[in-house]
């Protein structure tokens, strides 16, 4: 398959902007990744069908199908919301390393160099997504919120 | 009664890589946080971690103004044609407001007790002190006034020492394990030419690869080395060459110690008996998650304590390396 038929450009647009709220609201994020903001880290999200691969220097995020082959020097996997907890400094990533929650592949430094900045940036994606789409960012805090709330209930009913 | 024994409590003493896990740990109870500047002055330079100097003196401020207090960890060894960068880290610790320095090698802790003689001068882990003679020397020479115990003693042999030296003791209650007599390990040097005495960084990120097998195993490598290779099922831990698993006399397995975490919980009542002074978490490399939840089992467990309460001992697994907690030496039963 193409590069370009990998590359699932109608999301971009809304991921892009979040991404780049993000920087915006934490400029430390860049501070901290020094030369590391340079490396194309891939994000392989376990249980959705598609995966992002960034660039913080060039304010650069792509999303593509989630078998995609695209160049990347580094790889982090996990579930939506692992990664959303180790973004937001909810999950101690070496716990979620350790517990395979995430694993991760290619230039480890990188890879640490980002858990460490964002761990420091107290970010909040929600907050974030709002100031980037304004008001139309209310209906992204409900799904969010209806999504957490509903999670404990789902767990449940797959428990064994 | 020894000095220690006049204490009710220990302080406890916090790790912080970032100025935002500074903060959590002082709202979290931390009496004291210690972390270091963003080089190899100090021995967790991981990439993206630690402090400015403009991080450092608002960081400072900010436990002060919470009356917790900062140790600034200045603790790896000066090399040679470079030890400007050493004292300057001396030096502005100082100048941000620090409240002790935590060095362990002489010829810096000479420098910070002649230029610095009114701030606190705390002995490394890594400077590997254990007995009596070297601890007094590092007291009379350069008026330390606490030594950070390596890992590798008893609680009856911290008893003893207690009473034979004119100083505090600090000794780990939880976090990673190195399990060599610390300050000596040369694993990582002999695998990538980078050792925590020297570049701050036992096996360093940059030598390290992760490679994920198609049954769902994980390989762990580190310079040329294969050190570790998981099954899908299992847990997993740092890609330190003393938690590898290798071929060895025909069997395969964990020759130096399996991936697992120290925790002293369970030892608090005798560790307070033998009366150090400060309880002090590993973990300046993770996250803010970790530092809150073991700051806040810590100071529950020493609240609960201190009122007669029993002490939940095992609230803590879900952070441990490799699913696994040890009370390590302090219960050792070997020589
Ligand atoms: S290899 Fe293990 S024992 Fe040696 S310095 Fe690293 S963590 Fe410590």
């Amino acid at each position: 398959m193409k590069k370009d038929q990998q590359r699932l450009k109608f999301l971009e647009p809304a991921v892009r902007r979040v991404f780049c709220a993000v920087l915006d609201a934490h400029p430390e994020i860049v501070d901290r990744l020094d030369d590391y903001a340079a490396s194309r880290i891939r994000i392989d999200v376990r249980d959705a069908p598609f995966c992002m691969v960034m660039q913080v220097s060039k304010r650069e995020i792509g999303v593509y199908r989630r078998d995609a082959k695209v160049k990347s020097d580094a790889r982090i996997g996990g579930s939506f919301m692992t990664l959303l907890k180790l973004a937001e400094g909810g999950g101690d990533g070496d716990s979620l390393f350790f517990s395979r929650d995430i694993e991760i592949s290619g230039d480890t430094e990188a890879v640490v160099a980002l858990r460490n900045a964002l761990d420091d940036s107290d970010m909040n994606i929600v907050r974030e997504s709002l100031a980037a789409f304004g008001v139309l960012g209310l209906p992204l805090r409900i799904c969010y919120r209806v999504f957490q709330d509903m999670r404990p209930l789902v767990a449940g009913m797959f428990a064994p | 009664m020894t000095k220690q024994q006049g204490r009710k409590t220990p302080e406890l003493v916090c790790p912080a890589g970032t100025p935002s896990a500074l903060r959590v740990a002082v709202d979290a109870g931390a009496d004291v946080v210690y972390c270091g500047f963003r080089d190899e002055t100090n021995a967790r330079n991981f990439p993206g971690l630690n402090f400015s100097r403009a991080e450092m003196a608002e960081a400072t401020e900010y436990a002060h103004k919470r009356k917790a207090q900062v140790y600034v960890t200045v603790n790896t060894f000066p090399q040679a044609g470079k030890t400007d960068l050493w004292r300057k880290a001396v030096d502005d610790a100082v100048g941000c407001g620090a409240d002790a320095l935590i060095v362990a090698d002489m010829g810096l802790a000479s420098y910070a007790a002649k230029t610095h003689p009114d701030t606190r001068l705390h002995l490394s882990v890594q400077a590997s002190a254990s007995n009596p003679d070297a601890i007094k020397y590092y007291c009379e020479t350069f008026n330390v006034k606490r030594v950070v115990l390596p890992r590798v003693l008893s609680v009856t042999e911290i008893t003893a020492l207690n009473d034979e030296i004119p100083c505090e003791t600090e000794v780990f209650v939880f976090g990673g394990l190195c399990v060599m007599a610390e300050g000596r390990c040369l694993l990582s040097s002999y695998a990538t030419g980078k050792s925590p005495n020297m570049n701050g960084v036992c096996s360093p990120a940059g030598d390290v690869r992760y490679e994920q097998g198609k049954d769902g195993s994980m390989d762990s490598k580190l310079g040329v080395f294969t050190i570790n290779r998981f099954a899908e099922s299992e847990t997993t831990g740092y890609p330190t060459i003393c938690k590898g698993r290798f071929k060895c006399g025909g069997n395969t397995g964990y020759i130096f110690e399996e991936p697992s975490s120290l925790d002293a919980l369970s030892m608090m009542p005798d560790l307070l008996q033998s009366g150090v002074a400060a309880f002090k978490i590993e973990g300046r490399q993770r996250g803010r998650a970790y530092t809150e939840a073991v700051v806040k089992a810590f100071r529950k467990a020493l609240s609960d304590y201190a009122r007669g309460w029993p002490v939940k001992t095992d609230a803590l697994i879900a952070l441990a390396e490799g699913g696994q907690l040890t009370e390590g030496a302090y219960k050792k039963t070997w020589r």
